[in-house]
């Protein structure tokens, strides 16, 4: 295993949100973006980072050129070599609950879902988020124990402790899907300890018991969409739309159809009734209405399942956990009014295996400034190895 | 071995095709094993309720049940048929995704949705309207 430790201390600044907290021993934050970009497949500018890079930015402007492609030259050295296998160590300083009487535990700022160890990299943010908290989230005592342990942790005056941990870069997204943003590192703590103002040792989280589970992939036709499946034959799915809501309007994909052109055609229940227009003698979209849209492929297989769901307003936070205890840790989570998780991987035009919107307050329910009194949860399921295995007709 | 349909009488190799062909419950068709035909008209069709509490609404929608066929104690889930089995005080129970459990208890002459983690809510019977001509 190769450790990676303090090559660059400068520029790496580590805050927990919502907790704050820095780090003392120092990871080399470009050796962590260039893993993170090798190992997500994600895409790297290097003649961008490398020409806003201090070195070439102090060069003179007769060496730039030169100093440049150095740059250029050693930033792709460092990202050739990028691994799983790297080891980074940091420590953390973060914060320790107060005793939660009812479960028994004190539990680690860091290791709640949603927290993360910002990383800056030459102005960008790298979110770190770790698989495996969960297993180190929890000390776990009796009460009588739990007494003397907060008296110990409270000598300072506060809950602060320090966190040093070593851990792998494992892909990208976080599982949990709780943590969004443009850069969001999924890493795996190979070790962890937490400890108190004075160095002393409060816990050893034990990382071997249960070591992380390998990411499972994810195949969209194992699952279904609101009940609605791929791989299934566009009359099967008709008869079943028919029976359960009403009967669908099934139409073959006309000349100008802005659908993908594997497809030949469509079965739906409206889109737009799920969508207010103010303007208009538009019906509001309530609780209970239902809208879909499938596509199927020239044999009549249902290739793209879409089906949204009118709520009441409802907790995203609510929606996110049954979410993934329902569909499997996220591939990737994308955040704003409406956060959008995914599952699986992507097609270039059809995107991801599985896709939900979560829209507690109804902001995708109507156009303009129409306040719709509903939430909506919005699922694409679409079968990602037909799309890979399936080029679009010749016109 | 043979498989009687209506007016048909099939070899072995045509199992598979016989079972989608003779209605409801049947297996999908061979691109995705995991589908299954919604009867086509027995059993009756059950919502959720749409002023049940939203935990139990989420939880419904994301799992598919906010509609549902129950024929006998299977349930039917637009093209997708589950694992069902008789429990004690429910008219049928199921196991979903994430070790969750469905039950659908009756209070009275009321069907309940409930799930094992806590949310419920009431269903009720729904006939979708005849297409328009």
């Amino acid at each position: 295993m190769i450790s990676s430790r303090s090559i660059l201390k400068a520029g790496v600044l580590l805050l927990f949100a919502p907790l704050a907290l820095a780090a003392e021993r120092d990871l080399d934050p470009e050796q962590l973006a260039l893993t993170y970009h090798k190992l997500a497949g994600k895409a790297f500018d290097f003649d961008r980072h490398a020409a806003a890079s201090r070195v070439v930015g102090q060069a003179s402007g007769f060496d730039r050129p030169d100093v440049l492609k150095q740059e250029i030259a050693r930033q792709r050295a460092v990202f050739d070599t990028a691994s799983d296998q790297i080891v980074f160590e940091t420590d953390i300083q973060n914060s320790i609950s107060d005793y939660d009487h009812d479960r028994g535990e004190f539990s680690v700022a860091i290791f709640e879902p949603g927290s993360y160890m910002p990383v800056y990299f030459n102005r960008q943010e790298y979110r770190v988020v770790f698989a495996n908290a969960a297993q180190a989230r929890a000390i776990r005592m009796p009460k009588e124990e739990a007494r003397e342990f907060d008296r110990r942790i409270m000598r300072d005056g506060n809950r602060s402790v320090m966190t040093p941990v070593r851990f792998r870069i494992v892909g990208d997204g976080d599982p949990a899907g709780a943590v969004s943003g443009q850069y969001v590192v999924r890493a795996e703590l190979i070790s962890a300890q937490v400890l108190d103002g004075d160095g002393s040792v409060l816990a050893t989280p034990d990382f071997t018991a249960t070591p992380a589970a390998p990411p499972v992939s994810f195949d969209p036709l194992a699952v279904d969409a609101g009940g609605l499946r791929v791989g299934v034959t566009a009359d099967q799915l008709e008869a079943a739309v028919t029976r359960l809501y009403r009967k669908p309007v099934r139409r073959p994909r006309g000349p100008r159809s802005d659908s993908d052109p594997r497809f030949t055609g469509s079965i739906e229940i409206d889109l737009m009734e799920c969508i207010y227009v103010p303007s208009s003698r538009d019906r509001e979209p309530v609780p209970g209405d239902v809208c879909l849209r499938a596509f199927y492929d020239k044999d009549g297989i249902v290739r793209q399942v879409r089906i949204q769901g009118v709520l009441p307003r409802f907790d995203y936070e609510q929606a996110r956990s049954a979410a993934i205890a329902r569909f499997g840790p996220a591939t990737a989570v994308s955040g704003g009014s409406t956060p959008q998780l995914s599952w699986g991987t992507s097609d270039p035009a059809l995107g991801p295996g599985l896709t939900l919107r979560i829209d507690p307050y109804g902001n995708s329910l109507s156009f303009g400034s129409g306040d719709v009194r509903a939430g909506s949860l919005d699922l694409t399921l679409t079968d990602t190895a037909w799309a890979a295995a399936t080029a679009a007709p010749a016109n | 071995m043979s498989v009687q349909c209506p007016g048909l009488r099939l070899a072995p190799v045509a199992l598979l095709l016989a079972l989608v062909a003779c209605g409801g419950g049947a297996p999908g068709d061979a691109a995705n094993p995991s589908a299954a035909s919604l009867p086509a008209s027995r059993g009756e069709v059950w919502m959720i309720d749409p002023a049940s509490p939203t935990d139990a609404q989420v939880l419904a929608f994301l799992n598919g049940v906010h509609r549902f066929v129950l024929k006998d104690n299977e349930i039917y889930t637009a093209t997708t048929r589950l694992d069902t089995a008789k429990v004690d005080g429910a008219l049928t129970a199921a196991t979903l995704a994430g070790d969750l459990q469905l039950r659908i208890e009756s209070q009275g002459v009321q069907p309940i949705l409930v799930f094992s983690s806590g949310p419920r809510g009431p269903l009720r019977k729904y006939e979708a309207p005849e297409p328009k001509p």
